[in-house]
């Protein structure tokens, strides 16, 4: 009996040796720590854009490296959503990495959706040392919004996105155009404009009639002094915010995106933000009520457009010369100034679905994802990386909207642009030096959004709120008072 | 026999159950419930008619029913107006190539709704659209037809005129063609007027069919979703927002699945009823007969 228990625990001990040798041994290369998924298929979803086209091109090193097949479905925006809640609620465990926007966090992490990653990241066998949560990210508080909730992390950012402004400096700095406003206006053609007047002024300043002169030239069609999101869309939503934040207004009083705060939407802060934003619509092209980011993007792309206030990874296609008449022509500055110089935190997570049946296989490619390969070639497709180190990269130096990316989600100044220079490369001189009213000093007050599960809920209202009062249906203060009501009807 | 028949008709009604009356009687079960994924207060508890009550005094839900059918009534409207002309002139015309005609005048009806509101959207988009920029330029339009309140509506219903109405023409047409010789040669040899040939020998003949596609369309504009969330997504505001893509919005953008679940319930109710009122209108007659069996017996009326 006693040999018998003997050799049993020898055979058992030899199986779990063998086990840990050859399957799951500590971490030594992503070659040899991937063989047990080798042969695996793994398929991810996201966002339509270029910065995951560029990941999409990517992956064949990591596919090669481990054996692992990464399959990557691209949708727009609300289809991602929609397919990804879809999946989830349906527990079908069609996705093994999913790509969402941070506002969705607190709807999958309370709905117990999604893996918290320190089941793979205190995993030696799974962690690649060189991966770090410390320091590695251009915003320790972004990432906090985009990947954590409730002081748990739940996934890696894919990128961290911002909107700022897109404008021409070829038109703003033309000596005729610039000698046209100080006569028209009494000051100085800002390039870029600083402040929600300047931007205000400026948008009237270059709205002309086809036929009319533009920086010496006749126009062939109209031309205007900017486009803004108006229609009944989430990017409405968005657009809105840059202005409610900058007018010093909030949707809700908080720290943290997952916190219940005081609602404030039809504060005068707010109400005032959305009678300029309908002001703009003035200046923008005759179909702004239909405009989300597509159709904004493609009224620069045409060069119909002077400045816009538009998302950081969209760059790529106006800075084209095969997609856009104004490659060249572009550079780009933080959201004009009110009551705050500020930008709003936003970006895409990579969550590892709790219904994977590969999670492990998944965390594998995310982590790798982290790495300089895959954040390269999303930056050189337009991306916005989260990395630090990657903008140190030779590769990224010449990216002409870097600078003023980084400089609005870390501080950090790699470049500076003056009026005049030959190309838009650097963040604006005038923008970094420019007063944050709220702090006194020249920082940037980065802004968190709500992201409790309620969050589309409030999204929704806002977004129907604002539209209302661009169509002309109500004014702004009757919208925002009724978006007041219904979000605190909602909100626990 | 009955065995056998019963062995062959199984699988059909298996897969009719599994993919019609299941997922109904499951959403019925929803409606009952507070299920929720982005409500931290919501735990699939059980709230009786809570949900139905709540979508009566709705006014979001009551708003949409409303623009649902101030879309439904003039596009139906039209459609028949304009089919029954179009099939009648086609069937007088005597036109020989008329065969070769109706798949051609089809076409936009076997479209998909996706497809025809990228066509609306697009046409209609006032920078580039070959219907909008010309609107624009002759100074018929300002700015945006599908970001105007006013003009966002009309737009649809055109589009949806114009993607159905050929169907209405088909389908008519096929009875003016079937129409025995007879009491047209009778009629004209009593010298019947055309108003009174119209009145007394057109209208009986088409009327059945005619009521056959007033129930079609009217079913299915009452479902419209695709051509408005392609075009408009129901904005500007609310002025394009149907009931279905308010329900849509509640299920699969808010996730509120136990009241999107009594919407699309009540929706599925309001639809049974116009269909009931149809079957009622065109089986009057049949109706009227019945009722008479009831109350004086079988053919004993009179006595």
């Amino acid at each position: 009996m006693k040999k018998k228990i003997l050799l049993v625990s020898i055979i058992s001990l030899s199986l779990v040796c063998l086990f840990f040798s050859f399957g799951f041994a500590k971490w030594t290369s992503l070659e040899e720590n991937s063989k047990p998924f080798s042969g695996v298929t793994l398929r991810l979803i996201g966002e339509s854009l270029p910065p995951l086209e560029g990941l999409n091109q990517a992956k064949s090193a990591f596919e090669e490296e481990t054996g692992i097949k990464v399959i990557i479905e691209m949708y727009g925006h609300q289809e991602v959503i929609q397919k990804t809640t879809a999946d989830f609620v349906g527990n079908t465990g069609i996705y093994d990495v999913v790509l969402n926007p941070h506002r969705e966090i607190g709807k999958i992490v309370e709905n117990n959706w999604v893996t918290p990653l320190e089941e793979f990241y205190n995993n030696e066998n799974l962690r690649n040392p060189e991966l770090t949560l410390e320091g590695t990210f251009l915003s320790e508080e972004w990432f906090n919004e985009c990947c954590a909730y409730k002081d748990t992390v739940y996934g890696l950012p894919f990128h961290f996105i911002s909107m700022f402004m897109w404008y021409r400096y070829d038109i703003f700095e033309h000596p005729e155009e610039m000698a046209n406003f100080k006569e028209e206006y009494g000051y100085e053609l800002p390039s870029p404009p600083i402040t929600m007047e300047d931007y205000l002024n400026t948008a009237e300043f270059f709205t002309r009639k086809k036929g009319e002169k533009l920086a010496g030239e006749t126009l062939e069609e109209d031309f205007y002094g900017t486009a803004i999101q108006a229609a009944r869309h989430v990017a409405t939503y968005y657009g809105w915010l840059n202005f409610l934040y900058s007018f010093g207004g909030r949707e809700l009083l908080i720290d943290k995106g997952s916190e219940y705060g005081k609602v404030v939407i039809n504060s005068p802060e707010a109400i005032e933000s959305l009678e300029y934003y309908k002001k703009l619509l003035d200046y923008s092209p005759p179909g702004g009520l239909t405009y989300t980011w597509d159709e904004t993007q493609a009224s620069q792309q045409q060069g119909i457009v002077a400045q816009a206030i538009q998302w950081d990874d969209a760059t790529y296609a106006v800075e084209d010369p095969e997609q856009s008449l104004v490659a060249g022509k572009m550079a780009f500055s933080g959201t004009p100034i009110n009551e705050v110089k500020m930008t709003q935190i936003e970006g895409w997570t990579m969550f590892i679905p709790r219904s994977s049946k590969k999670q492990e296989a998944a965390w594998l490619f995310v982590q790798w994802c982290m790495g300089e390969d895959s954040q390269i070639a999303q930056m050189l497709n337009g991306g916005a990386s989260s990395v630090r180190e990657i903008y140190n990269s030779e590769k990224i130096k010449n990216i002409i909207y870097a600078p003023t990316a980084v400089y609005l989600k870390s501080g950090e100044v790699l470049q500076t642009r003056k009026s005049g220079d030959k190309t838009g490369l650097g963040v604006p001189e005038t923008f970094v030096n420019a007063i944050n009213p709220s702090t006194g000093d020249t920082t940037v007050t980065i802004i968190p959004k709500p992201t409790f599960p309620e969050q589309e809920w409030v999204v929704e209202k806002i977004e129907l709120a604002v539209n209302s009062v661009l169509t002309g249906e109500k004014t702004a203060e009757e919208a925002l008072e009724w978006c007041q009501e219904e979000i605190e009807k909602e909100l626990p | 026999m009955k065995a056998r028949t019963a062995r062959w008709i199984a699988p059909t009604m298996i897969i009719l159950f599994i993919v019609s009356l299941m997922p109904f009687f499951i959403a019925l079960n929803y409606s009952f419930r507070d299920i929720s994924y982005t409500s931290s207060r919501s735990q699939g508890q059980w709230v009786g008619l809570d949900n139905y009550r709540k979508a009566l005094s709705d006014p979001e839900f009551l708003h949409s029913l409303g623009i649902t059918f101030k879309f439904l009534i003039p596009a139906v409207l039209f459609e028949l107006i304009l089919g029954f002309t179009m099939a009648m002139l086609f069937a007088k015309s005597n036109f020989k190539g008329i065969r070769k005609l109706i798949p051609i005048l089809i076409i936009p009806t076997i479209i998909a709704p996706v497809v025809i509101g990228l066509i609306g959207r697009l046409s209609l988009n006032s920078e580039f659209g070959v219907i909008g920029v010309y609107l624009r330029k002759f100074g018929i339009i300002e700015s945006s037809i599908l970001g105007s309140v006013k003009l966002a509506m009309p737009a649809i219903i055109l589009i949806d005129i114009w993607q159905w109405t050929p169907f209405v023409t088909v389908i008519l047409l096929a009875g003016f063609l079937s129409f025995p010789k007879e009491p047209f040669e009778a009629a004209a040899m009593d010298g019947a007027n055309p108003w009174q040939t119209f009145k007394h020998i057109t209208m009986p003949f088409i009327a059945p069919l005619l009521a056959i596609v007033t129930l079609l369309r009217s079913i299915e504009a009452f479902k419209i979703f695709d051509k408005v969330w392609i075009m408009t997504q129901g904005g500007p505001g609310s002025s394009t927002q149907t009931s279905n893509i308010y329900a849509y919005r509640l299920n699969f953008m808010h996730w509120k699945l136990g009241y999107g679940a009594a919407i699309v319930i009540l929706l599925y109710i309001v639809s049974f009823l116009l269909c009931v009122a149809f079957f009622r209108y065109l089986n009057r007659e049949q109706i009227k007969k019945e009722r008479e069996v009831i109350f004086y017996g079988n053919g004993s009326k009179k006595n």
